[in-house]
């Protein structure tokens, strides 16, 4: 009798744990998603981007992620955000000179490396993006980048129940809207930061560079460090550096966007991190090797109107001093950024 | 159980941020219905033929715009803001072409004031939804922001290819700001104590190339960025507003 209710009790403690579990099942799909905290470095400046506005979550990221690295949302299902944005280039586009998008159409710029996003305050080579909200839909609906429209990118994630769940998991419905991707996306941008390289240890006290790094690291302060600051290693301002025009793609550069003659030939700045492993370089990667943009500064400037006047004499760089600038810049290698597992590709939604 | 608690508990939550986003504090209510004319004609999508004011025909494909950040005038000069007015008024969906605001405040109005397009702040940030989804096809993508108001059609003496037309203007931002703001008089001061106000008015696309920019098709047939030319057209467009009848309860 007494094994009986014991029996009983059991089974009604069962049945009770199988529906305190299945609960619990539920309450994981429709509780709030989990905040996530980003540890940044204490000796870089404020950050630009508005989190308020768009909270980190565990979910959203997780989404901003899986869109990332989506093919399928590209006109011809080739082409997602990391085709062009590879984490071991970090998140440039290794060995293209010129952005390379669906169907093998060929665009007018190199494809920027997109780390330390949420500390700048304009986007694409000209600054003609001014929100990194907004940022994705630039690549997503270009003609020579992912060439899909919108209306049509979102009724493919409407109809994708992965998708509606990440959704759902990251924003508490369902419902797919673009304000929603653009978020998750940015989500994700907003983790691809680089402070960890081993000019990074070595400012913290943790690491010396060598007797020729330290050298080149004197040179950069002297030479470079006015445009490519300390510590994001760009100012994040419009200049002419006195490349020629190349008559084949004609690009006025930030003039596009401000229409003033003042900004003819005039490109953002790009961070010197991870330069060594971002080539080619300019605005048109026109360089492929980084001692052609020695070269250039030494002795390759063409002087205009727009030329930044810290360039009207060069950048005049010997041989050894060269050697040393690049063993410097080597030191701006950010191995976690390319390495790390949390940035690369998900199992894509099916 | 518990799966309709959390249920109940979502529901409770998104009734309280639905209901604190348009809470607005008066009990009336105005109803913008406004119609398309072109100098006096009723417009009609692409099948009728017009002619601007230098006598160039033209026809109509596309009439899209903005208005937003509605407020009242009231009879002692002072300006009730109407919150989160934001309206894309599209001639291809006759919805779009009745504005609704309610929570209007009891006072008496002389004047109802607007901007033809989407303000600076918004158009400087992030992504929105509703009238602002850039999914609307009004944001340019590679120069942010907002294409402000929208026209697009033929002319036989547009030197574009096939003819077309195309006025997308935007820009926010000095020199290049095609945001326009709009006050237009009410008859009367009207004392408005509860209730539905329906107010009909046209938009006139004849006065976009009229007044104080004559536009000749022949030598423009329209800009897609913001610009000098973009300029001229919203310091036309800015005229292109009339009341014709308010009708109150």
């Amino acid at each position: 009798m007494i094994r009986k209710a014991t029996a009983v009790a059991l089974l009604i403690a069962a049945c009770w744990a199988v529906l305190v579990i299945a609960c619990r099942h539920d309450d994981a799909l429709v509780s709030a998603p989990h905040a996530y905290q980003l540890e940044l470095p204490d000796n870089f400046p404020p950050v630009q981007y508005d989190f308020s506005q768009n909270p980190l979550t565990k979910e959203g990221i997780a989404l901003g992620r899986a869109i990332f690295y989506d093919p399928k949302l590209s006109a011809d299902s080739q082409v997602s955000c990391a085709f062009c944005h590879q984490q071991y280039a970090a998140f440039g586009h290794y060995d293209h000179a010129l952005s390379h998008g669906v169907y093998n159409r060929i665009g007018t710029r190199t494809v920027p490396s997109i780390f330390n996003m949420i500390w700048s305050k304009s986007f694409m080579w000209d600054g003609g993006v001014i929100n990194l909200d907004m940022q994705p839909l630039t690549p997503l609906t270009d003609h020579n980048e992912m060439g899909e429209d919108l209306p049509v990118v979102l009724k493919n994630m409407q109809g994708n129940a992965q998708y509606k769940k990440m959704f759902k998991a990251a924003f508490g419905t369902e419902e797919v809207t673009s304000q929603r991707m653009f978020h998750a996306v940015i989500q994700f941008v907003a983790t691809l930061n680089s402070f960890n390289s081993r000019y990074d240890s070595v400012m913290a006290g943790k690491a010396t560079f060598s007797q020729e790094e330290a050298a080149g690291y004197q040179l950069y302060q002297q030479k470079c460090a006015a445009c490519h600051k300390e510590p994001l290693f760009t100012d994040g301002s419009f200049r002419n550096n006195g490349l020629p025009v190349q008559p084949a793609l004609n690009d006025s550069g930030r003039m596009r966007i401000t229409k003033s003659q003042d900004d003819y030939l005039k490109f953002k700045v790009p961070s010197l991190r991870n330069i060594i492993r971002t080539q080619p370089y300019m605005h048109d990667g026109r360089f492929f090797d980084i001692y052609n943009v020695f070269a250039h500064y030494d002795h390759g400037i063409v002087r205009s109107a727009t030329l930044d006047p810290l360039l009207q004499n060069g950048i005049p760089l010997d041989a050894g001093q060269q050697r040393q600038l690049y063993l410097f810049l080597n030191t701006l290698t950010d191995y976690k950024l390319l390495n790390d597992k949390s940035l690369a590709d998900p199992a894509t939604p099916q | 159980m518990r799966r309709w608690l959390c249920c109940l508990v979502i529901l409770a939550l998104a009734g309280c941020s639905k209901s604190s986003d348009n809470r607005r504090f008066g009990n009336n209510s105005i109803q913008i219905s406004i119609s398309s004319v072109v100098n006096g004609h009723p417009l009609v999508l692409k099948d009728s033929t017009y002619h601007n004011a230098i006598g160039e025909a033209f026809t109509v494909t596309t009439f899209r715009y903005y208005l937003s950040n509605f407020s009242l005038t009231t009879s002692t000069g002072s300006v009730t803001p109407l919150p989160n007015t934001y309206f894309l008024v599209n001639e291809a969906d006759s919805n779009s072409r009745t504005l609704l605001i309610t929570g209007v405040p009891n006072d008496a109005y002389a004047a109802l004031n607007f901007l033809v397009g989407v303000d600076s702040l918004t158009q400087a940030g992030g992504p929105k939804d509703g009238a602002l989804d850039v999914v609307n096809g009004m944001y340019w993508s590679w120069n942010s922001g907002y294409i402000n108001a929208k026209f697009e059609g033929t002319s036989p003496v547009s030197t574009a290819p096939g003819h077309i037309l195309q006025f997308h203007i935007g820009g926010f931002q000095a020199p290049y700001n095609t945001i326009r703001s709009v006050s237009l008089p009410l008859a009367q001061p009207q004392v408005w104590a509860g209730g539905a106000h329906l107010v009909k008015a046209t938009a006139d696309l004849y006065r976009w190339f009229n007044v104080p920019n004559a536009i000749s098709f022949a030598k423009f047939y329209g800009t897609m960025e913001p610009d000098a030319d973009a300029v001229k057209v919203a310091d036309n467009y800015q005229q292109m507003f009339t009341i014709t009848s308010i009708t109150t309860p």
